[in-house]
């Protein structure tokens, strides 16, 4: 313990650590981290640590650089401790340090998000993402910080983590995912994390964690050891990169659906139970007085989902969602499904269509949508409801274009 | 009771030869080594000291078997004190010491008061690095060279920077450690040897030329007026040599 406490003492995480945990709550403000719905805060605590992931990078290096200089009474060489535990030693420093901050940032951001949003199962799973782009910064900073100058380690230490996370790991588009950061799409709801992407995901954490030590550590006795495992980190980086993308998430099996029944079946996985009630009060006014003029599905099945041969999928894309805006996520869909009359094809954008999915939807939830919303278009449509439908099904005469 | 052997060292820079065959015995006590500038006596202090691998040679520690420098339980055995100290300013003076501490190995937990307390830089324990003087800081990094009681310590250019005071205040400690270590103050002030007394070892061009008193050295002239006198005659006869 007494090593562990002079090890944080030592380290320049204790000046570094606040000043990341400030640039993640700075992060968090300025991207709405806070208003958002806590199944998404796990995401935002990653994303606004891959802000402050130059600074980890940078006082890894300056922990590095300490006592780097023969000049110091601290250079390593002369003491009874062996290179490989002077660097682990300092990697436990500075990582301490900065899984402190993280932990903060996460715990600040729950608590203010806290009850603000819907009882869907936490994925902490994220979390790992985290610390494990911590550990692998810290020994890449260590790494950066036995080799360079200070001034190299400055510019290295701010693009580096970029690259890695930028340029590799968070983009959507990113080749591989090896190099990709998991992120709510590998944890949405009805999917499951694949475990060959947790695999591969701790095998890169590893690796870089892993390799950063060990070309720390081989600065003084074995540069040749350092080159080689400098060597197989851009391998595995180029291999991954040309192996193409993995998958990432899994379906999970079906039975975790639950339905309720009203004018249509409407289903949604176990998770977003809590919408069911609006959804299908929302479905049940949408149809109910379509039923006579076009032919209804007989499911409306959240994605990913199997569906019937009648059924229509459509996708819940946000926490939070009210009445209004699970109208808005569902009349896409359902205009399409109804256009269609029920088999595959598309329905091109058009002003004709537009109107009519804002109708379904304020049908449905006459509160959801601003009047100037119709005035865009043709106007909200006058007369009794039976005149409304015609005109509804009217609109949607070859609109559909078959796939 | 000699404490470190070194026999045949040889160390250089690319392919300059800066120490030529070293033979070395040194005992309890102080020893001052004395040379020019350029004689090497930076490179044989860090090469004791385990920062440079040496080209030739071995260094043993007391009853040891094996080579000093490639042995991290011997090195642990040497306190070496560089000639301009850097420490790191965020860091407080006891615990730059404590780290030295964890680096050598010291068990003793009362080692870090006690080496500070050697130095007399207790009431200065909590300050921070950058805070400090450059005289303080010499003696921070002496105490860190001091921690564990090192049964050989190497000082190079200890007094350098420091004011009168200090300068006696650091030459009080090293002779109380010199009691019970074999302490080496590397130096090319003939009034620093005067001064400390003690052995003498003159380095010329990377080779032992003189090791005797601080007498012996001040006889060696013509007329044994004075120590210049007699570094000087030495070094005439060297390079006539």
């Amino acid at each position: 313990m007494r090593s562990l406490a002079l090890a944080l003492r030592a380290s320049w995480g204790a000046l570094a650590a606040p000043a990341a945990m400030l640039a993640a709550v700075a992060y968090g403000l300025l991207n709405n981290g806070w208003v958002g719905a806590w199944m998404e805060t796990a995401q935002t605590a990653v994303n606004a640590f891959t802000l402050a992931l130059p600074l980890i990078v940078l006082a890894a290096g300056l922990d590095a650089q300490r006592d780097s200089d023969v000049s110091s009474p601290l250079y390593p060489g002369r003491g009874a401790r062996s290179g490989v535990v002077i660097t682990l030693w300092r990697w436990v420093g500075i990582t301490s340090w900065m899984l402190a901050a993280f932990i903060a940032a996460s715990a600040t951001l729950l608590i203010t998000t806290w009850g603000r949003s819907d009882p869907i199962e936490f994925p902490w799973l994220v979390l790992t993402v985290g610390v494990g782009w911590i550990a692998a910064h810290t020994a890449l900073g260590l790494a950066l910080g036995a080799y360079l100058p200070r001034l190299g380690l400055l510019i290295v230490a701010a693009v580096a983590p970029f690259l890695l996370n930028v340029g590799l790991a968070y983009g959507t588009g990113s080749p591989s995912a090896l190099l990709t950061a998991l992120d709510n799409g590998v944890l949405a709801v009805g999917t499951r994390l694949a475990p060959e992407a947790a695999a591969r995901q701790l095998a890169w954490f590893c690796a870089l964690t892993v390799g950063g030590l060990i070309v720390a550590t081989a600065r003084r006795s074995k540069p040749w050891l350092g080159m080689a495992a400098a060597g197989v980190m851009v391998g595995l980086g180029l291999v991954s990169v040309l192996t193409g993308p993995g998958e990432r998430g899994a379906p999970v099996a079906e039975e975790k659906q639950i339905c309720a029944e009203g004018v249509v079946v409407v289903c949604v996985w176990k998770e977003h139970a809590y919408y069911l009630p609006a959804l299908r009060d929302v479905t049940d006014a949408m149809v109910e007085d379509l039923d006579t003029a076009l032919p209804l599905p007989d499911r409306v099945a959240e994605a990913g989902l199997a569906l019937s041969d009648s059924s229509v999928s459509f996708y819940i894309g946000t926490q939070n969602a009210g009445p209004g805006m699970l109208a808005e996520y569902l009349a896409p869909d359902l205009v399409r499904w109804l256009a269609c009359e029920g088999t595959p094809g598309e329905v091109a954008v058009s002003d004709d269509v537009l109107v009519r999915e804002r109708w379904l939807a304020w049908r449905a939830v006459p509160d959801a949508l601003p009047p100037q919303a119709f005035d865009e278009t043709h106007g909200i449509p006058e007369g009794p409801i039976s005149e409304q439908v015609d005109w509804f099904a009217a609109g949607l005469d070859g609109a559909c274009a078959p796939l | 009771m000699t404490i470190l052997h070194v026999r045949g060292l040889e160390q250089g820079y690319g392919r300059s030869l800066v120490l030529k065959g070293i033979d070395l015995d040194l005992d309890v006590g102080l020893t001052c080594l004395l040379g020019l500038n350029g004689a090497g006596k930076t490179t044989l202090l860090r090469t004791l000291a385990g920062d440079l691998a040496p080209r030739a040679g071995s260094v043993s520690l007391g009853d040891r078997a094996g080579d000093a420098v490639q042995d991290r339980a011997s090195l642990a055995g040497i306190g070496y004190l560089a000639q301009d100290p850097v420490l790191p300013g965020h860091m407080s003076v006891r615990d730059v010491v404590e780290y030295a501490a964890w680096l050598k190995g010291v068990q003793d937990r009362d080692a870090v008061g006690l080496a500070l307390e050697q130095v007399s830089m207790s009431s200065q324990a909590r300050d921070r690095c950058r805070t400090l003087s450059g005289g303080m800081r010499r003696r921070v990094a002496l105490a860190c060279a001091l921690v564990g009681l090192p049964p050989v310590l190497l000082l190079d250019e200890p007094t350098v920077g420091l004011d009168p005071e200090q300068r006696l205040q650091l030459r009080d400690v090293v002779r109380t450690v010199a009691e019970s270590a074999a302490v080496v103050v590397s130096t090319h002030e003939l009034a620093e040897v005067a001064a400390l007394g003690g052995r003498v070892i003159v380095l010329f061009d990377g080779a032992v030329v003189f090791s005797d008193t601080v007498e012996g050295l001040r006889s060696h002239g013509p007329d044994s007026e004075s120590l210049e006198a007699g570094f000087a005659h030495l070094l005439r006869q060297e390079r006539s040599a």
